[in-house]
């Protein structure tokens, strides 16, 4: 039997999977996703010169930048998600079981081709959540690197989840495709904690393992 | 996602369509008709459905806590993607929108997939007597379909 649960279940699909989910208006040039968010596709030759034009603009910074500009992405992209699924489910998104907005979240990242993106909320208990992302964009136009690329993402999901949290998160890049790993692994915990694990792997020469930034948060989360 | 009819409307700017696409399109329009009449009588058969549906499903499991009211309501309006995916002959339509996302959010809220699949067969009892015969005959294969996936789904408590 299945225990009594609170608020009652719902299930509504995934509203991303339909053939009309992005509507492009050739006549005006515009492209809208049912909630009439105007969605732009952006080539990876834009990517890369975007990539580029900071590296050279702010030197080692850039990765300070890449990650800025995926916070501020990540704040819409967050804002924009709790509205469609609140209109979706008729319910308030901190109201929904966790499970099923992290189902949402999922697809949707699917959906608009970040990658699939998949949660480990084993370490919820110690402030930490892991979340890897296969086939991410940034590490397959980027095929080599010392440190992880994923800056975007990792400024985005430490925002989003954030505000599903209603918590002050960031979330740093452990692996990356482009240092040789299958997919991009983060771990997402309080901000103060994964600010001290970045300024440490800034002054150390190679990339620390997964396990060693793990162990560094888990720290810092434990010290303060 | 895009379905089959697309993927062949694609292809065929670039060359006149092949023997094959020919007689999948004519043996589709052919059987259009009905699919058309699945839609109407779906629609009218809606009315009601959902209390209907409640009612029976806490009469026969009255400790079952997660048949609640509204998700009567939703397995019942899930009967349209069903439906759309009939029209459009094309079973992932109805995969990607609806049994790939019931695998993946069931045992994230702890949900017994069998307890869907329950209630599901007493929605088919229902909605059997609804429908015309031919109508349920276009209808049953893709419900089946739907009812059968849902048993792989690995309970929360294996």
């Amino acid at each position: 039997m299945t225990m009594a649960l609170d608020p009652p279940v719902r299930l509504k699909g995934n509203p991303a999977a339909r053939p009309d989910y992005f509507r492009t208006d050739v006549a005006t040039g515009v492209t809208r996703n049912p909630a009439g968010v105007r969605i732009c596709a952006l080539p990876t030759e834009f990517l890369l010169g975007f990539r580029d034009a900071l590296v050279y603009e702010c030197g080692k910074a850039y990765r300070r930048v890449m990650k800025g500009a995926g916070k501020k992405w990540g704040a819409r992209l967050a804002a924009r998600f709790d509205k469609e699924v609140t209109a979706l489910y008729g319910t308030r998104l901190r109201d929904l079981p966790a499970g099923l907005v992290h189902t949402c979240l999922t697809e949707s990242f699917a959906a608009h081709g970040y990658g699939l993106l998949r949660l480990d909320l084993s370490l919820c208990g110690d402030g930490i959540l892991l979340a890897d992302l296969a086939d991410s964009v940034m590490p397959s136009l980027i095929r080599e690197s010392d440190r992880p690329v994923d800056m975007l993402l990792a400024g985005a999901l430490g925002v989003v989840f954030g505000h599903l949290s209603g918590e002050s998160l960031d979330a740093v890049q452990t692996e990356c495709p482009s240092m040789g790993a299958e997919r991009s692994r983060f771990v997402i915990a309080r901000a103060d904690a994964v600010a001290a694990a970045e300024d440490w792997i800034e002054t150390v020469e190679a990339m620390p393992t997964h396990a060693a930034v793990l162990q560094r948060i888990k720290d810092a989360l434990q010290t303060t | 996602m895009n379905t089959w009819l697309t993927d062949i409307m694609r292809k065929a700017n670039e060359r006149p369509f092949p023997e094959a696409d020919v007689a999948r399109m004519t043996a589709y329009y052919a059987r259009l008709p009905a699919r058309l009449k699945l839609g109407e009588e779906l629609e009218r058969a809606e009315a009601g459905l959902a209390r209907r549906l409640h009612e029976e499903l806490t009469r026969r499991h009255p400790d079952r806590q997660t048949y609640s009211r509204p998700l009567a309501q939703d397995l019942v309006e899930s009967l349209r993607h069903v439906n759309l995916s009939v029209l459009a002959d094309d079973p992932r339509l109805l995969r990607y929108r609806w049994t790939e996302h019931l695998a993946r959010v069931l045992p994230e809220l702890g949900v017994d997939p069998l307890e869907v699949r329950d209630a599901y067969l007493v929605l088919r009892e229902l909605i059997e007597g609804r429908l015309t015969g031919s109508s349920w005959e276009v209808f049953r294969p893709a419900f089946d379909e739907m009812t059968d996936a849902l048993t792989a789904v690995p309970s929360p408590t294996a």
